[in-house]
């Protein structure tokens, strides 16, 4: 069994590129979207794992299922704070929100 | 009776409360809400305190594999802090949220953080840990920015949303790593499964993503920078939570995976304790320049669990090298350190709740003296701070002496003498600097305020003879932790 297949690169790939949007933009929607990047990678790494000689564990799927689930919840209340942000600030640029420091 | 059974209680009552709190404001009984929660509570807690050790199917008859539930003396020992905790702050609350907006949502979110945190000692699979870490997680995020209408609040939740969140990614990466390399994320078919593989490359990386995925939420250094706004951002009783009793699930998630499940390596024990040593200099370093008495106390929470991870550090190094009782007693000074910062940090943050409400200052000029006019909140803090800071007969000297004292069993080494060192000047700056804040609170003129209610001095009262018991009982609480050690790092239970 390896572990290395054409999904878990993917993923892998996809981590990376949500990670960099996390650090590299300032408009918080996108870091928003880069969370939820980050998370469907892992989802489809979960599916990547599961996969045993062709066979998906439905274990895999389940654990899936449940995480996009999870993220939803977690987006969910982002853009909620976002917008109460947005209300406060006039603005989504994230640089002008650093009030909090030190 | 079993685990599930608590759970049941806390979601099922969850339920309830959204009812209670709607008939209540119907029939004008604002507190209804509040009651069900401190009921709910009050039973979760003498309910866990009688769970029976031992393996737990909630659904034996779907067969799902998922979803096992664990009770030993570690997660008994946890599960117990979190509700006893948020029972307190439950109780504070009453008084204390009295006459905000969205009290019924306000209570909603306390109960299913504690159920989350209750799951996450509870659970015997990652996945599921995973769950309930995101329970509890998200509801604190929700709970930080209660008070939306405030900039602070918003800020400091998204802040905390945005680090918490990726770390959770990147734990939860790293189960599926484990899944896919052995098939199971159960937490005993994983330790048998990782046991054969030993020492090697790939376990260390997965300890590694581990730790710094769960860490987050735990506030270790680098990635505690979330804490110092979020905590005092917060509504004081939740900070009291926040910093209590959250973090401290993220150390029991790492304490855990690392102990439990995954074989011990090389270069992770290190790993641990300077990451430790680094938090808790960070911590106290910028601790000393806070004006803000949350900010303050937030920081000192940072130092705290720095304290901590060296303990675990400590006993992790020490496995390795089969130093069995060096290795238990660092594990136990953690786990002792673990119960008195909980109780000393969530008395702490109760206090200055308290003095806040009353002076409706957070700056630490405007608190002095305030200790001499609030008499109770007074004394209760003082004791709080004592604790913290160490002082030989209070329970806080003789946790970080065990952790001390399993370093010191592997004296030989330079890099562990050096983390003893940088260890013992850390606790004595922070010695200095809580007794520096007892004296500014109790320096010269008695200001005018007034002692706050008795539903608010109520639970400070108890959190501080809670300290001072453990205190006195000391030989009968280490006898409960060192076995809380022992199975934490799988030797029985």
């Amino acid at each position: 069994m390896s572990l290395l297949n054409a999904y878990s690169v993917a993923a892998a790939a996809l981590i990376a590129v949500g990670a960099y949007c996390v650090a590299s933009k300032r408009n918080l929607i996108k870091i928003v979207m880069g969370i939820e990047i980050v998370t469907t990678a892992v989802n489809l790494n979960f599916i990547a794992m599961g996969l045993r000689g062709g066979v998906l564990d439905p274990l895999a799927s389940m654990y899936a299922a449940v995480s996009m689930a999870i993220g939803a919840a977690v987006a969910a209340l982002a853009l909620a704070l976002i917008v109460q942000a947005y209300r406060h600030y006039g603005t989504l640029d994230s640089s002008k929100m650093s009030r909090l420091r030190w | 009776m079993g685990p599930q059974d608590v759970l049941a209680l806390l979601f099922g009552s969850s339920l309830t409360i959204i009812v209670a709190d709607r008939l209540g404001r119907r029939l004008g009984a604002a507190r209804a809400a509040g009651y069900v929660t401190v009921a709910a509570l009050a039973t979760a807690l003498l309910m866990s305190s009688s769970l029976p050790s031992g393996r737990y199917r909630p659904f034996p008859a779907t067969g799902i594999p998922v979803a096992e539930l664990r009770v030993d003396e570690a997660s008994r020992i946890f599960s117990l802090l979190f509700t006893s905790l948020g029972l307190l702050v439950a109780i504070y609350s009453l008084k204390y949220m009295e006459g905000e907006e969205g009290l019924g949502a306000y209570y909603l979110l306390l109960l299913l953080m504690v159920a989350g945190m209750v799951g996450v000692a509870l659970s015997n699979d990652l996945f599921t840990l995973y769950c309930f870490w995101e329970l509890m997680s998200v509801t604190a995020y929700a709970l930080v920015a209660f008070r939306w209408w405030h900039w602070e609040p918003v800020e400091a939740g998204l802040k905390y949303l945005v680090m918490s969140t990726l770390g959770a990614l990147v734990a939860l990466y790293a189960i599926s790593v484990i899944y896919g390399a052995a098939g199971t994320t159960n937490f005993d078919e994983l330790r048998s499964i990782f046991a054969t593989l030993g020492d090697e490359e790939a376990v260390r990386l997965l300890a590694g993503l581990l730790l710094f995925g769960f860490g987050v939420t735990a506030a270790i250094a680098p990635f505690h920078t979330w804490l110092p706004d979020a905590h005092p951002a917060a509504p004081s009783s939740i900070s009291a939570m926040l910093s209590g009793v959250v973090i401290k699930a993220g150390v029991y998630a790492i304490a855990r995976a690392l102990l439990y499940i995954l074989p011990p390596t090389s270069g992770i024990g290190y790993l641990l304790m300077y990451v430790g040593l680094l938090t808790c200099t960070v911590g106290n370093l910028a601790a000393l320049r806070q004006l803000d008495v949350k900010r303050f106390l937030a920081y000192s929470s940072v130092a705290n669990i720095g304290y901590i991870m060296v303990g675990i550090g400590a006993g992790y190094r020490a496995h390795l090298l089969g130093l069995t009782q060096f290795a238990l007693t660092g594990v136990a000074g953690a786990m002792l350190h673990v119960i008195n910062h909980a109780l000393g940090k969530g008395l702490l943050f109760l206090c200055t709740g308290s003095a806040i409400h009353v002076i409706k200052s957070r700056a630490i000029p405007d608190l002095e003296g305030c200790g001499r006019s609030m008499r109770i909140t007074g004394i209760s803090s003082a004791i709080g701070l004592l604790n913290l800071a160490g002082i030989p007969p209070l329970a806080g000297f003789w946790s970080k002496l065990l952790i001390a004292y399993g370093l010191a069993g592997m004296l030989w080494d330079l890099l562990v003498v050096i983390a003893l060192i940088v260890f013992i000047a850390n606790a004595v700056l922070a010695a200095g600097y809580y007794i520096y804040l007892l004296m500014r609170l109790f320096r010269h003129r008695a200001t005018k305020a007034n002692e706050v209610s008795p539903l608010m001095w109520g639970p400070e009262l108890v959190l501080a003879a809670a300290c001072l018991i453990l205190s006195l009982l000391l030989s009968q609480v280490l006898a409960h932790v060192y076995t809380g050690a022992l199975a934490l790092m799988g030797v029985v239970g």
